[in-house]
């Protein structure tokens, strides 16, 4: 997309500083709505799913079928009294939330909804995904320390110490997909499992795609990992100090993490964006190269994307309705004692595969 | 009262499947009881409730055999002034929390118990609520409370 | 040269999740418990001290609420001490009804104690499959009894009122679909490895602590000591009933989990078997003689009686002096003695399983306070 955006402007002759900084601003746009239009989405179908489960109806009142209840949720938190404590840090503690929800909606620009709408698209995209994703961790540790609260404080070491142990399982499961592809850019990963369901990765690199489900769900605090933030019967979690729109800061960056990793977990495991045929619908209309084929593929791309990552949210939230929590303790052995050497076994077989398949 | 006199009183065929016989005691000898109790299978001691009669205070203890299967009640009387006995929380620990809370609603005293402290009320109350002629006089209780 | 220090914490009174009011004052050395001292008495609310200025007609609606959970069982107590004492009979149907009603009262607790014992361990949806069971059997009582939870059925002689037409069928549909759900909740938790890791072997509760403490009920029966007042001290029409009486040896949560379930499903054997007994009985004899409430007086002496309540062994202790209004009344309650030994269990233990430890035992605040 951004070579068509650079070409238009250069049609007219604007010099490529100000194409670049436009550049920005509507790829910061663009990231700002989605992650506002999924989230609002997500917190709806989190809680309808989950009444469903249960058997309940969920939200029903705001809105036909409940639509509105994000919006009244984010306007209720609107109005709240933005209490800081009067021991806590006050610089680390408006900085907090902001620490842990920008590198998140930074990391919307490297994600390939289409062929063409990602916002920075580069050979090492994947690398910089993590790495950026990584400085969000920061946020949940100055969240803990300047509240001025030592439950805040332990069950923020504990969200920390959980979220960087299961990094590297995480990080070794991904690499092994690279593997497979050989690069490290989405959109060359995407396209290289285009042709249907059987050539994608969750086939070959099935092991790999079991510890990365397990460790999103740990990265993202969620059952049956959430501790550090559902231990409200001893610990109250790193944001409880947090009201008003600090805490939907918060909030908006759990759900918005949620979203963008159920991204990755689609572009490196089931395909990204192309469609479980083995071709796309619109091109059995239409043909590849008319106008009208590339115009209802983008719009098919985007539906294959959303829906495949709405299955895997579906997943999250099952999971998230059955299981009991697990202990501290217990997390840790079994990201070190189980996750670590089965993902490290994995990739040497993987990296085997693709040496004698070619 | 010997041992072997107590335990033809306990053999007895009982009267209620409940309750089974019940024996007075004195109270300078009821650890002793109690003790022998424990040693002849009683191995539980069900309650420990405390009657406030007009001219006495009651202790009534409930023991229980797992083993054989009968019950057994013993009841001592102490003094209303001064009502003191020895705790039996040595011999049955679950007597520990019956004893405090006796203590709190009556005013028992239980000699040799580990942590005689207040157990239902709040702490800092005054007098001993269960007693037949408490008339809380404390001006922290509204006036309809106080008689 | 280290030195640790020891940290104090509060938990309670007030809790996010069910435990009632009460305090827990924990002392951690780094993440293992010391010592632990339960505080209670935020919810006295002097019910032996009630008793003393009413009559018997008159405080019987407020023993429901000794344990609002399973009222029938202390109004039982009540109703038996006091019939034995003034030597009421009782006929038969009206004490089948009794069984029936205090068995639907025993599942209605137990599976209340699932639903928030899998809630404290952190699963959300168990909690409202086992309010959906509950709700059926309320449903059924409130057809009984005009009332969802203080029930106020039993009276001196027998029951309040006849049932209305159709509630045996309703009750033998409701315990024909019971053993069902049970197989349900079994299959999505029993073998769930994460609820193995967080029950087996923790907070294990030892034969010989047990009884010292006077624990009773299925946390006894976890143990190894097969006390149950419905074979031991029977009471009204419990020994023509055939039941077993499930124990384990392990004492630890998941043995009390287990236990719990099992006693759910003999609940069940012992409805059904009610149903079919009270087809024998004279139908629609709910007393013999209706008992006068203003001028029933209880001849002087005193008594004890126990009964199986959900949560263990719960007892009265009546004295009268021959007047219509009781001396002394006292209650036994078996969740007194449970968190008496919470710090025998809780020594050592790591404080992440404090909460699993707490919701094993069942324990229900206002039976501790009274």
């Amino acid at each position: 997309m951004f070579d068509i955006y650079v070409s238009i402007f250069e049609y007219f002759s604007i010099p490529r500083v100000f194409i670049i900084m436009s550049w920005c601003v509507v790829v910061f746009c663009f990231c700002a709505a989605l992650l506002i239009g999924s989230v609002l989405a997500l917190v709806l179908w989190e809680r309808k799913l989950l009444g469903y489960f249960t058997v309940r109806l969920g939200p029903n009142r705001v809105g036909p079928w409940g639509v509105l209840q994000t919006t009244a949720d984010a306007i209720k938190l609107l109005f709240k009294e933005d209490i800081i404590n009067s021991g806590a840090d006050r610089l680390l503690f408006s900085l907090a939330p902001v620490i842990f929800f920008v590198p998140v909606m930074a990391v919307y620009s490297l994600m390939p909804f289409n062929q063409w709408l990602i916002g920075v698209e580069s050979s090492v995209g994947l690398y910089l995904f993590f790495a950026v994703l990584s400085v969000s961790v920061v946020g949940i540790l100055f969240a803990g320390w300047s509240s001025d609260n030592k439950y805040s404080l332990l069950g923020a070491v504990r969200a920390v110490s959980q979220v960087i142990s299961y990094e590297v399982p995480l990080l070794l499961s991904v690499c092994g997909v690279v593997l497979l592809c050989g690069s490290m850019n989405p959109l060359v990963i995407a396209e290289s499992q285009s042709g249907g369901v059987f050539h994608w990765n969750i086939i070959v690199g099935f092991v790999s795609c079991l510890i990365f489900f397990v460790c999103m769900l740990a990265e993202l605090n969620r059952c049956p990992f959430d501790l550090p933030e559902a231990e409200s019967e001893l610990v109250s979690g790193y944001n409880t100090e947090y009201s008003g729109m600090k805490f939907a800061l918060f909030f908006l960056a759990e759900y918005s993490l949620l979203f963008i990793l159920s991204c990755l977990f689609v572009v490196l495991f089931l395909g990204g964006y192309t469609s479980i045929f083995g071709n796309y619908v619109s091109f059995w209309v239409f043909s590849e190269e008319s106008f009208w084929g590339q115009f209802f593929v983008f719009f098919e791309q985007i539906f294959w994307m959303f829906a495949k990552v709405f299955f895997v949210i579906f997943m999250v939230i099952w999971i998230r309705a059955t299981f009991p929590r697990m202990k501290m303790n217990s997390l840790i052995f079994f990201c070190w004692k189980f996750l670590f050497p089965i993902s490290v076994v994995n990739l040497l077989l993987l990296a085997l595969f693709g040496y004698f398949a070619g | 009262m010997n041992r072997d006199e107590f335990l033809e009183i306990t053999d007895n065929k009982t009267l209620d499947a409940s309750s089974g016989p019940v024996v007075e005691v004195d109270k300078l000898k009821i650890l002793e009881v109690v003790s022998v109790l424990k040693q002849e299978g009683y191995d539980m001691l069900l309650c420990l409730s405390c009657v406030d009669c007009s001219d006495c205070f009651e202790i009534v203890y409930n023991f229980y055999s797992t083993f054989k299967k009968k019950s057994l009640t013993v009841k001592i009387k102490l003094d209303r002034e001064y009502p003191e006995v020895v705790s039996v929380s040595s011999v049955y620990p679950c007597a520990n929390w019956y004893e405090r809370e006796v203590f709190d609603l009556f005013g028992v005293i239980f000699a040799n118990h580990p942590d005689l402290q207040r157990l239902l009320m709040p702490e800092g109350w005054m007098g001993y609520p269960l007693r037949k002629d408490y008339a809380p006089k404390d001006s922290r209780l509204r006036w309809n409370e106080r008689r | 040269m280290n030195k640790t220090e020891i940290l104090n914490l509060n938990i309670g009174p007030q809790h996010p999740s069910t435990h009632g009011v009460l305090r827990l004052y924990v002392s951690l050395d780094g993440e293992y418990i010391k010592d632990v001292k339960p505080v209670i008495g935020y919810l006295h609310r002097g019910m032996e001290k009630l008793a003393e200025s009413r009559t018997y007609a008159q405080y019987l609606p407020m023993v429901d609420r000794v344990d609002y959970l399973s009222g029938f069982f202390y109004s039982a107590l009540m109703c038996y001490a006091v019939e034995r004492a003034a030597r009421i009979e009782v006929p038969e149907y009206a004490e089948y009804l009794r069984l029936i009603t205090m068995e639907l009262n025993r599942i209605a607790s137990h599976v209340l104690w699932l639903g928030t014992f899998l809630l404290d361990l952190g699963a959300t949806s168990p909690l409202f499959y086992c309010f959906r069971e509950r709700e059926d059997i309320l449903k059924l009582l409130e057809n009984l009894t005009g009332q969802r939870m203080m029930y106020n059925y039993y009276f001196f002689g027998g029951v309040r009122y006849d049932v209305p037409d159709g509630w045996f069928d309703d009750v033998k549909r409701l315990c024909e679909k019971l053993p069902f759900m049970f197989d349900e909740y079994e299959k999505i938790i029993t073998s769930n490895p994460i609820f193995l890791d967080r029950t087996k072997g923790i907070g294990v509760l030892r034969k010989e602590t047990a009884v010292e403490y006077a624990i009773s009920g299925a946390n006894l029966r976890a143990s190894g000591v097969k006390f149950d007042v419905r074979k031991d001290m029977p009471y009204g029409v419990y020994d023509e009933i055939n039941f077993d009486v499930p124990s384990d040896v392990d004492g630890d949560c998941y043995a009390r989990y287990m236990i719990r379930l099992k006693e759910m499903r003999e609940s069940v054997r012992i409805i059904l078997q009610g149903l079919k007994n009270i087809k024998d009985t004279e139908a629609g004899k709910i007393y013999f003689t209706k008992v006068n409430p203003l001028t029933l007086k209880v001849p002087e002496g005193d008594l004890h009686v126990c009964v199986e309540a959900p949560r263990g062994a719960a007892m009265i202790y009546l004295k009268s002096e021959g007047g219509g209004k009781p001396t002394r009344i006292k209650w036994r309650t078996p969740s007194f003695n449970a968190v008496q030994v919470m710090p025998e269990v809780m020594r050592g233990v790591l404080y992440a399983d404090l909460i699993a430890i707490l919701g094993s035992f069942d324990i229900v605040l206002p039976e501790v306070d009274r």
